[in-house]
């Protein structure tokens, strides 16, 4: 008699247990998971805007993955915590309503779980951060500029521009409020301007949008000193949210209503 | 069949009547002819394409400001479009070449159901295409390792399904009964790639499973596509040539046994890397079952190494991809278990040590045994006909030495550029000039694994061209010659 019959039960057989153990197991465990309610009465993770959502999108078309992980290890895996991506680690309830998580295998880039919320001296290259006031549009309108040209904010940085989320126009009369304030040599041909499309303001919107900060039973927020900074945290989050709805109305980022939002810096 | 005679035990030993009817290898190869044909020409373009979008997603990390203004060639599509088509175009296409003639070789067959090959290869060839344009215009799943867009899957399938079919018939009518050790590898090929695929397209792709279950899922398709789809037919390939050139009886059938059965049961269990969100037992199984992947390795090597021991005097042409894809077949997989083992695995998880493995592992053992069979097997089903023999060296040459500068390159560099990232007191852009330096070697590397996939394709092409004007030429003096004797009648 053949063995093949035999060759195959046992294929079948040790496929049948890996496929229980990978694919069933887990989501039996995690496919029952929802949102959870936090103590200000929000669903975690919330459903996120529409810009964000848009966002999402062009983050996705464009591949940033390829280079930006987004999710945070715990204490003492490669110093996430320590260089501020984040404050506690991710879990599977943070990427309940991403389809898909955009985990991420590279780090060619810094880790974007938490850039919505990043503190400014946390960012990978700080030179562009010399306003000292770090309102929630200077964040806002940094974001748009690297995404522009990554060279005008953080010189050395091996991340492509998209200036096809761009348009470059001709200023007729007066300069547009939305138009980029690029000086030097990245800056257009005088007459002309550098005004972002609306998925640049989606994918901002998006960014700003990510955060994994929230007290959950399997990742604890750390007791102490870094609740202060999950408050000051939580400022930004609102603040940017006000320049969301800002620029969804087509209105400038430059002129938003930022009044006393809390510097991002004193979440250092 | 009796140029393999060594490869395999006696007739006798099998308890089987000696009457059994084997085709012969020229039947068997001439009835394999138009399928590896198209096969090997296929696979060779495809070469060459991920190659070149390779080169290009490698000037776009070296000259960030590179032609950004085409979104089609942003680094974040053009870098999961080579992999895709090296993966899906190359690797996995030259492997349906393999399959169908060890399968055919050894069952002493010749191949069923030839039309479904090459349906399933068109099929499979659009596919891949149509994939490649997907991420490239914008459609990627950002599912890493299965980039291509939804709409592409049941291409993909349905070309699978066309040719695993023909590979299956084909075994299961085979003349010669007995099975060798290659052949288990086979048939667990033919149903693994399947399995995984399918499980992974519908739950991942089409029907997404919320949260992390689909990167999830994703990892597991990335390892399993390796562990028991490429190693299995890449070891076959081994297994099969080894003994047959060196004229030595394989050492051991029992360690071989041992060795498949553990990487049966092991081989589809790794998943994401340690520190994931998700829950920690998946990440420990993880680690459990890299440590048994331990046992198929060192069994398989310590076969496969003795066997060849000490024999050098090879006159074939095949026999210095056979020694290289052994060698990098050891080297790649001990260090791919090891960079699953908590400590590496921390340190280098997010940078580009695992894709200097991976390069090891693609180009210096998978792809080096798929080209020995393709070296081996195209002068035979044209039945008449050289490769170039120096192009044939040069190809060698190029991809030797191409992926032994990619290995070196990115393997230290992602080790530095881990340790850079590991230290919180390092700037993050440290890391990024640190991992620069690197990239810019690793690209030299990989231009020459560009030239050699070129001279590959020439080669390939070339020979095809000649035969097929060989067998045009003939043809036509032959019509010109009854020609005016039609004429006169
Ligand atoms: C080739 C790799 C690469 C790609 C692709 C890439 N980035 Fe980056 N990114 C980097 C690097 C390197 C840095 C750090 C230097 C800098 O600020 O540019 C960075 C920094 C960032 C930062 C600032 C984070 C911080 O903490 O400083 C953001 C936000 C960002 N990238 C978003 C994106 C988005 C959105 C995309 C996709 C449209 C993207 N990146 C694509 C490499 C990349």
């Amino acid at each position: 008699m053949s063995q093949s019959p035999l060759i195959f039960l046992g294929l079948l057989f040790s496929f049948a247990l890996s496929w229980m153990g990978i694919v069933f197991a887990p989501q039996l465990q995690l496919g029952r998971e929802d949102a959870v309610a936090t103590e200000a009465g929000i669903n975690y993770p919330s459903v996120r805007r529409t810009m964000g959502n848009q966002g999402e999108e062009v983050y996705r078309q464009n591949g940033c993955i390829a280079c930006h992980s987004q999710q945070v290890r715990p204490r003492g895996y490669g110093g996430d915590i320590q260089r501020g991506w984040g404050i506690r680690r991710t879990v599977a309830q943070d990427y309940l309503r991403d389809e898909p998580p955009l985990l991420g295998t590279h780090r060619f880039g810094p880790d974007l779980a938490n850039i919505g919320i990043r503190g400014t001296t946390n960012f990978a290259s700080t030179s562009a951060f010399h306003s000292g006031t770090n309102s929630a549009a200077e964040i806002f309108n940094w974001h748009l500029t690297h995404l522009y040209n990554p060279q005008i904010t953080s010189p050395g940085s091996i991340m492509p521009g998209y200036p096809y989320l761009f348009t470059k126009r001709q200023i007729t009369g007066r300069q547009s409020d939305d138009a980029l304030v690029i000086s030097g040599s990245y800056a257009p041909e005088k007459g002309y301007e550098i005004v972002p499309r609306p998925e640049a303001y989606a994918m901002v919107n998006y960014l700003l949008s990510l955060h994994s900060d929230v007290d959950l039973f399997e990742a604890p927020l750390p007791p102490g000193p870094t609740n202060a900074l999950k408050k000051a945290t939580n400022g930004v989050g609102k603040a940017t949210n006000n320049i969301a709805t800002g620029t969804s109305t087509n209105a400038s980022p430059g002129n938003t209503n930022v009044q006393g939002s809390s510097t991002p810096a004193a979440a250092k | 069949m009796s140029s393999s005679t060594p490869t395999l035990p006696p007739v006798e030993s099998s308890g089987l009547p000696a009457t059994e009817v084997l085709d012969s290898a020229e039947q068997i190869d001439a009835s394999l002819r138009a399928q590896l044909m198209l096969l090997i020409s296929s696979a060779s373009i495809w070469g060459v394409v991920a190659g070149f979008l390779g080169l290009i997603a490698g000037i776009k990390l070296i000259i960030p400001g590179f032609w950004n203004d085409c979104a089609w060639i942003t680094y974040g599509r053009i870098q999961p479009a080579a992999s895709n088509a090296l993966l899906f175009g190359f690797a996995i296409q030259a492997g349906f070449a393999v399959l169908l003639w060890l399968v055919c070789r050894l069952g002493a067959r010749t191949l069923a159901s030839g039309w479904t090959v090459l349906v399933g290869t068109k099929l499979w060839n659009l596919g891949v295409l149509v994939g490649t344009f997907g991420i490239l215009s914008g459609d990627s799943t950002n599912l890493e390792g299965l980039e291509f867009p939804k709409y592409t899957v049941p291409i993909l399938v349905l070309g699978y399904l066309m040719i695993g079919v023909s590979a299956l018939m084909t075994f299961a009518s085979r003349n010669r009964r007995e099975l060798y050790v290659s052949q288990w590898y086979l048939l667990g090929a033919i149903f693994w790639f399947p399995w995984i695929y399918g499980t992974v397209a519908y739950l991942a792709v089409f029907h997404p499973m919320r949260g992390v279950v689909t990167p999830l899922l994703a990892a597991w398709f990335r390892n399993g596509v390796s562990t028991l789809w490429l190693s299995p037919l890449g070891i076959a390939v081994l297994y099969y040539f080894i003994p047959k050139i060196t004229g030595r009886i394989l050492y051991s059938r029992y360690l071989a046994l041992v060795g498949f059965w553990v990487l049966a049961f092991s081989g589809a269990w790794a998943t994401l890397q340690i520190g994931a969100p998700v829950p920690a037992w998946i990440v420990s199984v993880t680690v459990a079952s890299s440590i048994l992947l331990l046992i198929p390795l060192i069994s398989t090597s310590v076969n496969l190494l003795v066997t060849l021991n000490g024999f050098n005097g090879a006159k074939s042409n095949i026999w210095p991809f056979i020694k290289v894809a052994t060698y990098c077949f050891v080297i790649s997989s001990l260090l791919l278990i090891w960079a699953n083992m908590p400590g590496l695995n921390k340190l280098t998880y997010f940078t580009i040590f695992g894709d200097g493995l991976r390069a090891l592992y693609l180009h210096g053992f998978v792809a080096m045994s798929f080209f020995a069979v393709i070296y081996y097997v195209l002068p035979r089903i044209a039945l008449k006909g050289e490769l170039s023999a120096s192009l044939t060296k040069v190809h060698f040459m190029l991809t030797l030495s191409g992926v032994s500068i990619v290995f070196l390159a990115l393997a230290l560099g992602g080790w530095l550029q881990g340790t850079a990232l590991a230290n919180p007191l390092n700037s993050f852009m440290k890391s990024v000039e640190t991992t620069s330096i690197f990239l810019k070697i690793g690209f030299l590397g990989g231009l020459l694994l560009f030239l050699g996939q070129i001279v590959f394709c020439l080669n390939v092409l070339g020979f095809l061209g000649k035969w097929g004007k060989n067998q045009v030429v003939p043809f036509l003096a032959e019509v010109r010659a009854t020609e005016p004797a039609r004429r006169t009648k």
